[in-house]
């Protein structure tokens, strides 16, 4: 009998597949293609104070391998999210992690107060969102406001608090050891990486924002790696995602270091990816007589010390 | 309900230069697919292309689907050289149609371009319903001309337009309105086609106080509502704007809710 349970930030979660946020709705869409239930968890599509309209249209763009996106956080803010979907959310039977950006550290504790509710398991904080132009990605490029957000947030909620981090930045372990020296229970990374495209008929940006963010399997390999990198530098857990397609991806970041996974880009191309993905993920360790699935964390790292 | 599901492709046939006729075997959708809905068509088994293609839904035949589409990427390059008995990956039926609800009533079909593909399912409905169908078929060129004469089955008139008047009426899907408008009594006016030609359609059903659904088309990633990412801006019945999912609450949508691009000041 293999283990695919984990233990993530005190919580136990069915596997390590969650599905990542602003790829996953709030769980319930994907309810006619499978039963979500099934998932280790998921994490809810960012949620601010108040509701965003996003960006105007000219979201979206496929690259190679990649898809560039500048939505800009639209949601209809907290209240909207309280009132109209945790409800919803309730009837899932698995851990839901509630993404919350805010556009000054106060707004990140209010945030974090109200959504200390039954239903909500813990809280993605997201200060690495590249498409809105306050707060989100600013506070995930210096480590002494990203140390800030975490501590208001950890004063201001008794739920698990893991902070999703932004690639956009020159040393992602600084930002790592900030979060950590916190308060954080946990780390997810990677957010998207910053990209474009310009359009050669008209000779213009493609995207409405200009630049958005890049994700899908194109990232896979630079978020792999901060995730090793972050791996040996923190205690906390990690969560890793960036273009995690496969089951071979899913494994390499668990070697690289991750408790668990998300998948985001792979969602979009394929409804069906989470529960593919997890009974992948069974099946390798059938395969390789591997009894439990913890064995792998951060395996990779072990070889050099041979 | 939608389906993530594979068919089996019954046929992939050229019409005519770049454009295509691909019927696929699958109970599950064709069942549950209305005119005006779309599906989501895995165009390769590798990671490029990377997203799925959305195509409407061209006809429903008991148990196999049929789309029509051109040629103008990888992905869908990738589709036209499928071939027949082959499995194809697909999500759907996606997306809110066409209502049907008419019996008996004079309506007028409004395609343009790849946007005729929708108007057979829906044709094929109306007419079932005892709708008379007045057809208006809006083309660049001769060459592009596609399923005239099958909506010549279900329609009283078919109309066609060309932009560069090599063939039939000179100028674009709208071009005929006006007259047209003052002839006939039209219940509901039906489009599908480019964003100028819906917008053109929207605003003189408006003025006129007719009832149309526009079918809008929208960059689309995931086609299930979880991304935001192919949003148009839609006017709710209190006059406030918010973006809204073409994959979800569209693709077709009232005149009377689409926001004109003179309106945002564009």
């Amino acid at each position: 009998m293999t283990n695919l349970a984990i233990d993530l930030m005190g919580l136990t979660l069915k596997n390590p597949v969650l599905g990542a946020s602003g790829t996953y709705g709030s769980g319930f869409e994907f309810l006619p293609y499978y039963d979500v239930s099934l998932m280790g968890g998921i994490i809810g599509k960012g949620t601010t104070l108040r509701a965003k309209v996003g960006n105007p249209p000219g979201r979206l763009f496929e690259t190679s391998s990649g898809l560039l996106n500048c939505i800009g956080l639209q949601n209809g803010g907290v209240d909207y999210f309280l009132r109209e979907i945790l409800p919803e959310v309730r009837k899932i039977d698995t851990h839901f992690f509630a993404n919350i950006s805010g556009s000054t550290i106060e707004e990140y504790g209010i945030l974090a107060e109200k959504l200390d509710v039954d239903g909500v398991s813990g809280l993605e904080v997201n200060i690495s969102c590249p498409n809105v132009k306050a707060g989100g990605l600013a506070f995930g490029t210096i480590p002494e406001d990203a140390l800030a957000v975490t501590k208001e947030v950890k004063r201001k909620t008794s739920k698990k608090v893991m902070v999703k981090l932004s690639p956009n930045v020159t040393s992602i372990v600084e930002i790592a050891q900030a979060v950590e020296e916190g308060g954080a229970d946990g780390i997810s990374l990677i957010n998207t990486l910053l990209g474009m495209a310009i359009d050669v008929e008209k000779q213009e940006p493609v995207l409405s924002n200009i630049f958005g963010g890049l994700s899908g399997p194109a990232v896979k390999p630079i978020g792999l790696r901060m995730v090793y990198e972050v791996y040996e530098a923190v205690s906390i857990p990690i969560v890793g995602l960036g273009g995690i397609v496969s089951v071979q991806d899913a494994l390499e970041y668990i070697l690289a270091g991750a408790t668990a996974i998300q998948l985001g880009t792979a969602n979009l191309i394929n409804p069906l990816a989470g529960s593919v993905m997890i009974q992948g993920l069974e099946h390798y360790l059938v395969e390789h007589q591997i009894d439990d699935i913890r064995t792998l964390i951060g395996k990779a790292h072990h070889k050099e010390e041979v | 309900m939608p389906y993530a599901t594979n068919g089996t492709i019954t046929a992939n046939i050229l019409i005519h230069e770049h454009i295509y006729r691909m019927e696929i075997e699958c109970a599950d959708i064709a069942k549950e697919a209305k005119p005006g809905q779309f599906i989501q068509i895995r165009t390769s088994d590798h990671l490029m292309p990377l997203l799925n293609r959305p195509i409407s839904i061209a006809r429903i035949k008991d148990n196999r689907i049929e789309i029509i589409y051109a040629v103008v990427g990888e992905g869908t390059k990738n589709l036209c050289e499928m071939k027949t008995g082959a499995t194809v990956s697909m999500v759907g039926p996606l997306g809110h149609g066409f209502e049907t609800n008419l019996s008996r009533e004079k309506v007028l079909l409004v395609g343009g371009g790849m946007g005729v593909a929708p108007l057979h399912a829906l044709a094929e409905v109306l007419y079932a319903q005892g709708c008379e169908i007045d057809t208006i078929l809006g083309f660049n060129r001769q060459e592009d001309i596609f399923s005239d004469k099958e909506f010549e089955h279900w329609s009283n008139n078919v109309y066609v337009t060309t932009m560069d008047g090599s063939c039939g009426i000179h100028g674009h899907a709208c071009t005929p309105l006006d007259r047209h408008l003052s002839i006939y009594d039209y219940r509901h006016i039906y489009a599908c086609g480019p964003q100028p030609m819906l917008h053109a359609l929207g605003k003189i059903c408006n003025e006129h106080h007719i009832d149309c659904s526009l079918s809008v088309e929208e960059y689309m990633a995931c086609g299930i509502g979880v991304c935001l990412g192919c949003v148009q801006p839609i006017r709710d019945k209190a006059g406030s704007i918010s973006y809204q999912r073409v994959c979800v609450e569209g693709p077709v949508f009232s005149s009377r809710e689409v926001v004109y691009d003179d309106e945002l000041g564009h």
